[in-house]
């Protein structure tokens, strides 16, 4: 694997309101290659869906870390890690079909995967019960 | 060389042209100006004319501000029993799957008073997060009301 350029890493506490920090420092990170606002706006869209994930899904409200690491390479391809420690999930295949949701409050579309999928070019997902659970997304920029 | 950011464990390891570059950057405002607009009970606006109710939900619409922005629609939505909600997003620059649930969410609540629902001016990235989910075929979404 090449070497990276720059590469960042934040640790946050699953605070929801913690999103939106995670978000902006990517994408302020990330702004040093001059994206497009498209990208800008996909990108961080991505790692919100990652970070409430973990927040709402992985911790359950209760207390825990994030971790967040950007690097991004010389030609243009940002790699985004996102981890939690939280109760992971049993089945990373079913979590990840649209629309598919154990939410109970109906306040949830079921949709995140599929946004961090759609948006990004590559997005793989690791997860064991109990073991947490760790996102890698790749984006080429233009 | 990597920057390290730890928030609450006071190990902060900047370096300095980040720090400059990240407070002064139009994203740190945003997200400043968004705080207080959930906190100062305006967010969302409403306003209630002919029968139609609308929000103006004001800043990035994520899960932290949604159940904020959910329970104030809400309430105005069982105390006026308005015939209309519309959703004004044309205020709000970000949207993830969050807003989505307030949307259908919001679309259910209206549905129960027998009430129309419409959303309208969704800036290109929130039309691209509402087109992802087909939100289109529920729900009639208005054009461009943005001035
Ligand atoms: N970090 C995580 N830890 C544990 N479970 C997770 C995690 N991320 C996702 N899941 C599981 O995968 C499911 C699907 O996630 P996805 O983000 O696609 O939808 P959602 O979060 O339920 O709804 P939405 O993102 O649209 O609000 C979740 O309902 C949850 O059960
Ligand atoms: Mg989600």
């Amino acid at each position: 694997m090449k070497k990276a350029e720059n590469s960042m890493k934040l640790y946050l506490p699953s605070l929801s309101i913690n999103e939106s920090m995670a978000r902006s420092a990517v994408s302020v990170f990330i702004a040093q290659l001059n994206p497009t606002i498209e990208e800008i706006s996909d990108i961080k869209c991505a790692v919100s869906e990652a970070v409430t994930n973990s927040i709402v899904h992985g911790y359950k409200f209760n207390p825990g870390e994030i971790y967040i690491g950007v690097k991004y390479f010389s030609d243009r391809t940002v790699v985004i890690e996102i981890k939690d420690k939280g109760c992971g999930i049993e089945d990373v295949k079913l979590a990840m079909t649209p629309l598919f949701t154990t939410d109970k409050t109906g306040e949830r579309s079921g949709m995140g995967f599929a946004v961090m999928q759609t948006f990004m070019d590559r997005l793989e997902v690791w997860s064991k019960k109990d073991k947490g659970v760790r996102i890698l997304m790749e984006k080429k920029l233009k | 060389m990597s920057i390290t950011i730890e928030i609450c464990k006071k190990k902060l390891i900047f370096n300095p042209h980040f720090t400059t570059e990240f407070s002064s950057s139009k994203y740190y405002n945003i997200e400043k100006r968004k705080v207080k607009a959930v906190f100062d009970n305006e967010n969302p606006q409403i306003a209630f004319e002919n029968g139609i109710l609308s929000a103006k939900i004001l800043g990035d619409i994520d899960h932290h501000c949604a159940k904020f922005v959910r329970e104030r629609i809400d309430s105005y939505i069982f105390e006026y029993k308005p015939s209309v909600v519309l959703l004004d997003l044309s205020s709000v620059d970000f949207m993830d799957s969050s807003g989505l649930g307030l949307i259908l969410g919001r679309y259910n609540t209206a549905s129960e008073i027998g009430a129309e629902f419409r959303i309208c001016s969704p800036s290109s990235g929130v039309k691209k997060v509402l087109e992802l989910a087909g939100i289109e075929r529920i729900i009639k979404i208005e054009g461009d009301l943005r001035v």
